[in-house]
C-alpha cells in the first residue's frame, strides 16, 4: 500500500491505496469521479482518456502511483459546476413570488464549445464514449486550433465509438474548433 | 394576440435532453453504481471449446474474503434452465454454468464472489479445474455432417436434431415451374462472417436482494427490463412482481443485450445468498466471447430471371452458424429471410434452412437480424445477373422493386407494403453518386457497387406472438409530464423523440416533460428497445396515451370553462377556446382539479391525470409456407459506394458513399441521421474487418479490440451523401418507420458489389480484408479469369466451389417448420 | 494483477541498485503501456516494478559533439512527435507520431518500444535500419552496442538481468543520403502487418556505400534484407530510375519470407507487402530530394 497524491480538476485527492490500482480506478473511486468510463480495459478503446499533465492519457493503461503528484482532468473539469438557480417550470401561478432555490449544476450555458458542439450536431448516442472523446479533442485542439476533418479523424483513431459513424462527432470537433478560434487564446 | 401552437415539434431536430448528464460525466451506466456493502464477483470461464470438466472449488471457497462460490452441478434441480419460456424460443438449453461439459471458450464454469475485485479474482485462480477435451466443430457446413462433434446430446429439438436445432422452410409459388421457364438462372454460395455489436459499455449487472420485502433488485445494463425479469423470475422460481429490474444509462446494445445472460443469473443468485449488493460486469474479453455475435450463414442461392430480367424465382439453402447456444439464432432466419427478400416481390420463393450449433460464440441478436446476411447474398447475384443480361445493375432492380405508386401492396411472400419510396431512393442515389457516369467511364481499380435494401419496423416474432410497447404519461399537478416506459433508452434519444410528441399532442412545453428512469416495478409492461421499433411502436404508444390524456384534460376544461368540448384547443401550456390562445386554462390548474379538487371534476370523472396505452402492431404470425406480413411497415433504402482499391496493398478506399433512406415521418431528423451513419459503420465493421477467427481447437482470437478490427474513425467516409425520401406510413398513426437498421443492411453488398466493378474480383464471403484482397488480385492476375471469386477460385479453397457440390438440404420434404 | 513491490527511483544510480537488489523478477516499467497491459491479464506477475519515469536523465533529448543525437530511453513518443529534428532525425518524429495513438503516445516511450523488442510497432525496424548505438547501463557500469545486436533472433532483446536501457544514440543527422520508412497497418492504431526502412549513404562521389533495407513484423527481430541491399551499392542515388526495382524488392522478399515458407494467408500477404513497400522504398530513395 502507499499513500498518493493527485490533483483532480484542481482540487487535491489523497489516497491509500494498493499499488495495483490504476488511475482510473483511482479518479472514479477514489475521487469518485465516474465520468471516466472503462470500456475494455486493454488501452483501446479511449473512454478513458484524461489529462496528465498536460498529456492525454488512457487512465485504464497507467498506475495511480504513476500519477503520484501529478495533476488530472477529467470530464467533469469541462464545464463549470456551479450553484445555480434550480429550474422553475411552474411558471403560471408561482411565478416571482418565491426565489428558486440554488443547486449545484451545469448548464448548457456552461458547456465547453467542445460539448455545446457536441450537444448541437448529436456527437453523442449512448455517451459511454463521449467523455473521453472530448478530453481527446480538447487537446487536440489546443494543440492544433485550425485542423482539417482528416485530422480530427486521425485525432480521434484512438477512441472508439460504435454508435454513431463518427460523422457527427468530427462535425462536432470541427464546430468547436471554430468557436474556440474565435475566443481567442 | 392569438399564438399560433400549430407550430409542432415533430419533424424538428430538437438537441437531445438526455445530452447534459452525458456530456458532463454525471450520468450513471452499470459500472458507475455504488451501494453500501457491495462485494464483487467474477466469472470463471472456460479455456476450452468443447471438453468435459471436472471441478475443485474447495481451495477457492478458504481465500481471504471469499464470500460465496458458485458452480452448476450445485444448481442442477434449483434453477431453472432458460430458453423456452416463450414459445419456440428453443428448448431449455440456457443455464447458469455449464455442469460438466462445455460447448465454447468462454462458457461459465464457476463464480466467485468477494470483498474486492483483485480478491475474486485471486480465488478465480484457486479453483482447480481439469479439462478433457472433446473434437470441436466450428463451421456451419462441418456441424451438419453425421460424423460432427456433438454439442448438445441430451436435448430434443422440435425441429431438428444432432446440431441442427431449428429448420427453416419456405414454399411460395411454384419453383420447379419458375426454374424451367427461366432464361437466366444465377448461383452462388455467399458466406457471412460473425460480427459482434461490442457496445462500448461492457454487459454487466449489480443484483440487490432486500432480505426484508424479499425484493431482488437487479440494475442491468440491458436493452429490455420484463424479458429479463420474467426469465429471470422464472429460472430463480420467484415470484414475478418481487423481481425488479432497473436499467440505469446503457452504453448501447445493437442486439447484443436483448436477452437474459448467465452473469444477471449468477449476480442474483449470489445477492439471494448473501444478503448483499453484488456486482458483476464482463470485460471485454468475456462481451466478445459470451456477448451474443452475429450468427454466420451460408447461403447457397439460385434466382431465376426472364430475358428482360425480371426475377421469376428465389431457391435458397441455408445453414446458419449459432454457436454454442442461441437465444434467438432461428429468429434471425426466419425474420432475416422473410423481409430481407423486399424489395422484390418474388414470385416464386424455395427456401430451407438448417440452424446449427458450433463450438464458437453464442449467436444473437445483432443491428440488421439476419438482413445484412441476404442482402450480401441477394444484392450480389442481382448484380451477377444484370452482367449476364447485358443490363445496368441499376436497371435490373428498377424494374423489379416494389414502387411507391403500387402501394399498398401484398407480395406474394405475404409482406404488405403500405408505402415505399424505394424506387425514388434508387433514381436519387444514382443521380447523386453520377452512376452513368462512373459505369461508362470506369477508372482502373475503381468502380461503383449498390445495394437495396427494405428493413423492418420492428417485428412480430414468430417465436412469441407479440409486437407490443406501451406508455404511461401522468399530468404532474405542477402542469409538468412524466413519461413511463420500459423500452430502454441506449442511445436513440427516447427522453426526446417521445418528449416531441407529447408536447405536440398535449400543448405541454418541451422542457417540462420528463421520461422516468426504465424501472419494471413501475413501467408499463413493453417488450424492450430493439428491431428499429422505438420510434414507430413506442412512438405510436406515446401518441396514442397522449391523445388519451389530451381527451381527459379537454374534458375537465370543458366542464370547468362551460364550452364543447370540441372548441378547445392544447397548446403552450394550456387548454384554451379555440383562437383565443391567450386566455384558457392552465395545465396545472388542470391537474390540481383533477386530484385536490375533484368536485370540479365532470361527473363520473374519474380523478387522476393519467393515461396509459398499449400498442401491438397489426402484424401476423407466420404461416405454415413461411409467408406473412411480419412488420407494421416497411423502411428501406439504396446504397451506392464508390470505392478505389489498393493494387499494391489491398487497402479499399472508399471515395464516396450515397445513402437514400425512406424513414417515413421522422420526429427527429438529427437524430435519424446519427442511426444511419451509426448503422452504416455496423455495416462497414462487418464488410471489412470485423470477424470472429477461431484458432483449429476453438480459440477466440479477436476477443480485444486489438484483434477485433471495428472500424475507427479514420476508417470512415464522409457521410454526407444522406438523404431521406419520406414516405409516410399509413399503417403507423404518425407515418413512422423504424430507422435504426437500415443504415445496416445494404452495405457489405453495396461495397462487394464495387470492388467486384473496381477490380472483376466477387467476393462471397465476409470479411473483405486487405490481405484477402490483394491475394486475391494476384491470383487473379496468376489464373488469367476475367472474374475471379473469392474463395472460390483461390487453389487453397476447399469448401463446393460449385453448384454441383453443394450440400441438399436435410429434413423431409413433407414437414413444415413452424 | 497480482501484487507487486513499485518503486519509483529519482535517479540512475538508485535504479541501476534497485535492480540488482531485487533480481531477475523485477520489472522495469518506462511509460508502461506494454507492461501494464500484460499485468492486467496476469500475464506478467513481477513482484517487484521499478518505474523509470522520474529519472530526468532518461528522459532528455540532446546532441553528442559529433552530431549524434542522444535519446534517454524513457522519452515519449509524443515527445519525439514534437522535437524540432533536421535532416534524416525528422523521420523519428514521423515514426514516433504515427505509432499506436495519441493518447497511448503520451505515456509510450522509445526505450520502452526498444526492449519490448516486437518489431510490429515500428521502433526495432528504426533502431536497425539507422544502425542506432543502445546505451545499457548497470550496477556494473556502462556499455553501449548496435541495435542490430540488441535484439536477439529468438525474440526479445540480450539485456542482461541487472541491465537498463538508458539512452539511444542516433548517427548524425547528415549522415544518410537517403532514409525511407513505410508500413502498412489495417487501422491507424494496429500493429504493422509489415513496416521497413531503407538508410542510404553515400561516398564523395555520390555512390551508394551502405544501403541497410530493415523489414519489421516478418520475424522475432528486425530482418535485414543484406542481398537485397547491396545490389544498390555503387549506384548512384539519382540512377534508381535504371534500377530494376521490382526485381530487386522481390529478392528483398525472397530474401526475409521465403516464398516456399509463405503458407499462411498472413505470411503470403506479408511477401506481397514487402515488395510493394520495398518498391515504393526505392522509387522515393530516388527520387529528388529522397
Amino acid at each position: 500500500m502507499q499513500t498518493i497524491t493527485i490533483h483532480v480538476n484542481g482540487k487535491k485527492v489523497r489516497g491509500t491505496i494498493d499499488e495495483r490500482m490504476l488511475l482510473i480506478e483511482f479518479i472514479r473511486d477514489v475521487a469518485n469521479l465516474t465520468g471516466t468510463h472503462a470500456g475494455c480495459w486493454e488501452a483501446r478503446c479511449g473512454a478513458c482518456a484524461v489529462e496528465l499533465d498536460g498529456n492525454t492519457v488512457k487512465s485504464c493503461n497507467v498506475l495511480a502511483v504513476q500519477a503520484d503528484g501529478c495533476s488530472v482532468f477529467t470530464v467533469e473539469s469541462l464545464s463549470q459546476q456551479r450553484l445555480k438557480p434550480v429550474e422553475h417550470v411552474t411558471t403560471q401561478s408561482l411565478a416571482g413570488v418565491y426565489t428558486p432555490l440554488q443547486a449545484i449544476g451545469s448548464s448548457a450555458a456552461d458547456l465547453h464549445p467542445l460539448q455545446k458542439a457536441f450537444h448541437t450536431c448529436h456527437a453523442l448516442q449512448c455517451g459511454f464514449c463521449t467523455p473521453g472523446m472530448l478530453m481527446v479533442l480538447k487537446g487536440f485542439l489546443a494543440e492544433n486550433p485550425s485542423p482539417t476533418r482528416e485530422e480530427v479523424r486521425m485525432a480521434i483513431a484512438g477512441n472508439i465509438c460504435r454508435c454513431t459513424g463518427y460523422q457527427h462527432i468530427v462535425d462536432a470537433a470541427m464546430m468547436a474548433a471554430e468557436t474556440l478560434r474565435a475566443a481567442g487564446p | 394576440m392569438d399564438v399560433d401552437y400549430a407550430n409542432k415539434l415533430v419533424g424538428q431536430s430538437v438537441p437531445r435532453t438526455e445530452d447534459l448528464a452525458l456530456l458532463t460525466g454525471t450520468a450513471r451506466y452499470i459500472d458507475d453504481i455504488r451501494m453500501p456493502g457491495m462485494i464483487y464477483a467474477k466469472v470463471l470461464r472456460s479455456t476450452h471449446a468443447h471438453a468435459h470438466f471436472k471441478l475443485d472449488v474447495s481451495r477457492a471457497r478458504t481465500m481471504p474474503g471469499v464470500l460465496g462460490v458458485l458452480t452448476g452441478a450445485e444448481l442442477v434441480g434449483k434453477v431453472k434452465p432458460w430458453g423456452d419460456l416463450m414459445q419456440d424460443l428453443l428448448v431449455g438449453d440456457h443455464f447458469a454454468f455449464a455442469i460438466d461439459k462445455v460447448c465454447y471458450e468462454g462458457q461459465e464454469i464457476a463464480a466467485v464472489v468477494a470483498e474486492t475485485k483483485y480478491q475474486a479474482m485471486d480465488a478465480l485462480e484457486a479453483i482447480d479445474i481439469e479439462y478433457d477435451p472433446l473434437p470441436v466443430v466450428l463451421e456451419a457446413d462441418k456441424a451438419i455432417l453425421p460424423d460432427a462433434p456433438l454439442l448438445h446430446p441430451n436435448f430434443n429439438y422440435e425441429f431438428g436434431e444432432g446440431n441442427i436445432f431449428d429448420r427453416y422452410r419456405v414454399r411460395i409459388g411454384d419453383i420447379e415451374r419458375a426454374e424451367a421457364e427461366a432464361d437466366l438462372v444465377v448461383r452462388q454460395r455467399f458466406s457471412s462472417n460473425r460480427q459482434a455489436g461490442a457496445a462500448l459499455d461492457p454487459h454487466g449487472c449489480v443484483a440487490s436482494y432486500d432480505s426484508f420485502s424479499g425484493m431482488l433488485t437487479l440494475y442491468s445494463s440491458t436493452q429490455s427490463l420484463f424479458m429479463v425479469r420474467d426469465v429471470l423470475a422464472d429460472s430463480l422460481q420467484l415470484a414475478r412482481n418481487r423481481v425488479r429490474v432497473v436499467a440505469p444509462e446503457v452504453g448501447a446494445g445493437f442486439g447484443s443485450k436483448a436477452q437474459v445472460f448467465a452473469h444477471e443469473v449468477i449476480a442474483s443468485i449470489f445477492s439471494l445468498q448473501t444478503g448483499r449488493p453484488v456486482h458483476l460486469v464482463l470485460s471485454r474479453a468475456e462481451v466478445f466471447r459470451v456477448g451474443t455475435a452475429r450468427n454466420g450463414q451460408i447461403r447457397h442461392v439460385e434466382m431465376f430471371f426472364k430475358k428482360d430480367g425480371k426475377i421469376t424465382g428465389y431457391r435458397d439453402y441455408v445453414i446458419q452458424n449459432s454457436g454454442g447456444s442461441s437465444y434467438w439464432g432461428n429468429q434471425v432466419v426466419h425474420i432475416g429471410t422473410n423481409v430481407g427478400m423486399l424489395p422484390y416481390p418474388v414470385p416464386n420463393i424455395h427456401i430451407d434452412g438448417d440452424i446449427v450449433h458450433t463450438n464458437t460464440a453464442p449467436g444473437g441478436a445483432l443491428r440488421g437480424f439476419g438482413i445484412p446476411q441476404i442482402n450480401w447474398a441477394k444484392e450480389q447475384l442481382m448484380d451477377i445477373a444484370a452482367s449476364e443480361l447485358g443490363l445496368d445493375p441499376a436497371h435490373i432492380r428498377d424494374i423489379n422493386i416494389v414502387r411507391g405508386d403500387q402501394c399498398p401492396l401484398v407480395t406474394p411472400f405475404g409482406q404488405k407494403v403500405d408505402t415505399t419510396s424505394i424506387d425514388s431512393c434508387l433514381a436519387k442515389a444514382v443521380e447523386v453518386i453520377g452512376w452513368h457516369d462512373k459505369r461508362a467511364n470506369k477508372r482502373p481499380y475503381e468502380g461503383v457497387g449498390m445495394s437495396l435494401g427494405m428493413k423492418y419496423t420492428s417485428c412480430r416474432h414468430p417465436s412469441f406472438d407479440t409486437d407490443l410497447s406501451a406508455i404511461r404519461l401522468r399530468l404532474e399537478t405542477d402542469g409538468t409530464v412524466t413519461i413511463f416506459s420500459s423500452d430502454v433508452n441506449h442511445g436513440q434519444g427516447h427522453a426526446t423523440f417521445l418528449a416531441q410528441i407529447v408536447s405536440d399532442v398535449l400543448g405541454v412545453g418541451f422542457e417540462k416533460i420528463v421520461l422516468a428512469p426504465p424501472d419494471s416495478s413501475n413501467a408499463p409492461f413493453g417488450l424492450g428497445t430493439y428491431a428499429s421499433r422505438a420510434a414507430a411502436v413506442l412512438g405510436t404508444a406515446c401518441r396514442m396515451a397522449a391523445e388519451r390524456l389530451r381527451e381527459k384534460i379537454v374534458a375537465i376544461a370543458a366542464h370547468v370553462l362551460e364550452v364543447d368540448a370540441g372548441d378547445l384547443e392544447a397548446g403552450g401550456d394550456r387548454i384554451y377556446v379555440k383562437g383565443l390562445s391567450n386566455t384558457g386554462l392552465y395545465l396545472e390548474n388542470l391537474a390540481g382539479y383533477s386530484v385536490y379538487r375533484t368536485h370540479q371534476l365532470p361527473p363520473g370523472f374519474e380523478p387522476t391525470l393519467e393515461a396509459t396505452a398499449t400498442y401491438d402492431t397489426p402484424t401476423d404470425r407466420e404461416a405454415p409456407d413461411g409467408s406473412g406480413n411480419f412488420s407494421v411497415t416497411y423502411a428501406g433504402g439504396c446504397h451506392i459506394a464508390h470505392v478505389r482499391v489498393d493494387p499494391g496493398t489491398g487497402h479499399i478506399t472508399i471515395l464516396d458513399y450515397v445513402m437514400v433512406h425512406d424513414t417515413g415521418t421522422v420526429i427527429n431528423p438529427l437524430i435519424v441521421e446519427g442511426q444511419h451513419q451509426g448503422g452504416f459503420l455496423m455495416g462497414l465493421g462487418m464488410a471489412f474487418g470485423e470477424d470472429y477467427v477461431y484458432d483449429s481447437e476453438g480459440h477466440l482470437l479477436t476477443a480485444t479490440f486489438a484483434e477485433y478490427k471495428a472500424p475507427l474513425a479514420t476508417d470512415v467516409p464522409e457521410l454526407h451523401h444522406l438523404f431521406e425520401i419520406p414516405a409516410p406510413s399509413t399503417t403507423i398513426p404518425g407515418g413512422q418507420k423504424g430507422a435504426g437498421e437500415s443504415g445496416t443492411g445494404p452495405v457489405c453488398a453495396a461495397l462487394g458489389n464495387a470492388v467486384a466493378h473496381a477490380t472483376g474480383v466477387r467476393f462471397t464471403t465476409l470479411p473483405i480484408t486487405a490481405d484477402r484482397m490483394l491475394l486475391a488480385l494476384r491470383e487473379k492476375e496468376r489464373s488469367g479469369l476475367e472474374i475471379f471469386r473469392y474463395p472460390d477460385d483461390m487453389p487453397d479453397y476447399d469448401g463446393p466451389r460449385g453448384y454441383e457440390d453443394w450440400p441438399k438440404p436435410t429434413g423431409g420434404e413433407g414437414e413444415m417448420f413452424f | 494483477m497480482t501484487p507487486f513491490t513499485y518503486f519509483q527511483p529519482a535517479g540512475l544510480e538508485e535504479a541501476f541498485s534497485l535492480v540488482a537488489e531485487h533480481g531477475p523478477g523485477t520489472r522495469l516499467m518506462a511509460g508502461g503501456q506494454s507492461l501494464l497491459l500484460a499485468l492486467k491479464e496476469r500475464l506478467a506477475r513481477p513482484p517487484t516494478v521499478v518505474s523509470l519515469s522520474r529519472i530526468p536523465e532518461l528522459s532528455a533529448i540532446s546532441y553528442a559533439e559529433d552530431g549524434s543525437l542522444e535519446v534517454g530511453a524513457a522519452t515519449t513518443y509524443a515527445q519525439l512527435q514534437k522535437a524540432a529534428f533536421t535532416g534524416w532525425h525528422r523521420h523519428i518524429s514521423a515514426i514516433a507520431g504515427n505509432l499506436a495513438d495519441r493518447s497511448v503516445r503520451s505515456m509510450g516511450t522509445i526505450g520502452g518500444g526498444a526492449c519490448q523488442a516486437d518489431p510490429r510497432y515500428d521502433v526495432p525496424t528504426l533502431l536497425v535500419a539507422s544502425a542506432a548505438r543502445m546505451v545499457i547501463g548497470s550496477i556494473d557500469g556502462m556499455r553501449s552496442i548496435d541495435a542490430a545486436a540488441f535484439f536477439s533472433p529468438a525474440g526479445g532483446t540480450t539485456l542482461g538481468p541487472r541491465d537498463i536501457l538508458c539512452r539511444i544514440v542516433f548517427p548524425p543527422a547528415g549522415v544518410f543520403a537517403s532514409f525511407g520508412f513505410d508500413k502498412f497497418r489495417f487501422r491507424v492504431f494496429d500493429a504493422a502487418v509489415v513496416n521497413a526502412a531503407l538508410a542510404v549513404t553515400t561516398d564523395e562521389a555520390g555512390r551508394i556505400t551502405i544501403a541497410r533495407l530493415v523489414f519489421g513484423g516478418i520475424a522475432a527481430c528486425p530482418s535485414v534484407a543484406g542481398a537485397a541491399g547491396a545490389r544498390l551499392c555503387g549506384v548512384q542515388l539519382n540512377e534508381f530510375a535504371s534500377l530494376p526495382v521490382a526485381d530487386i524488392a522481390a529478392q528483398a522478399s525472397e530474401e526475409v519470407l521465403p516464398i516456399a515458407t509463405a503458407t499462411t494467408r498472413h505470411r503470403q500477404f506479408q511477401s506481397e507487402l514487402i515488395k510493394t513497400i520495398t518498391t515504393g522504398l526505392l522509387t522515393q530513395a530516388g527520387a529528388p530530394g529522397g
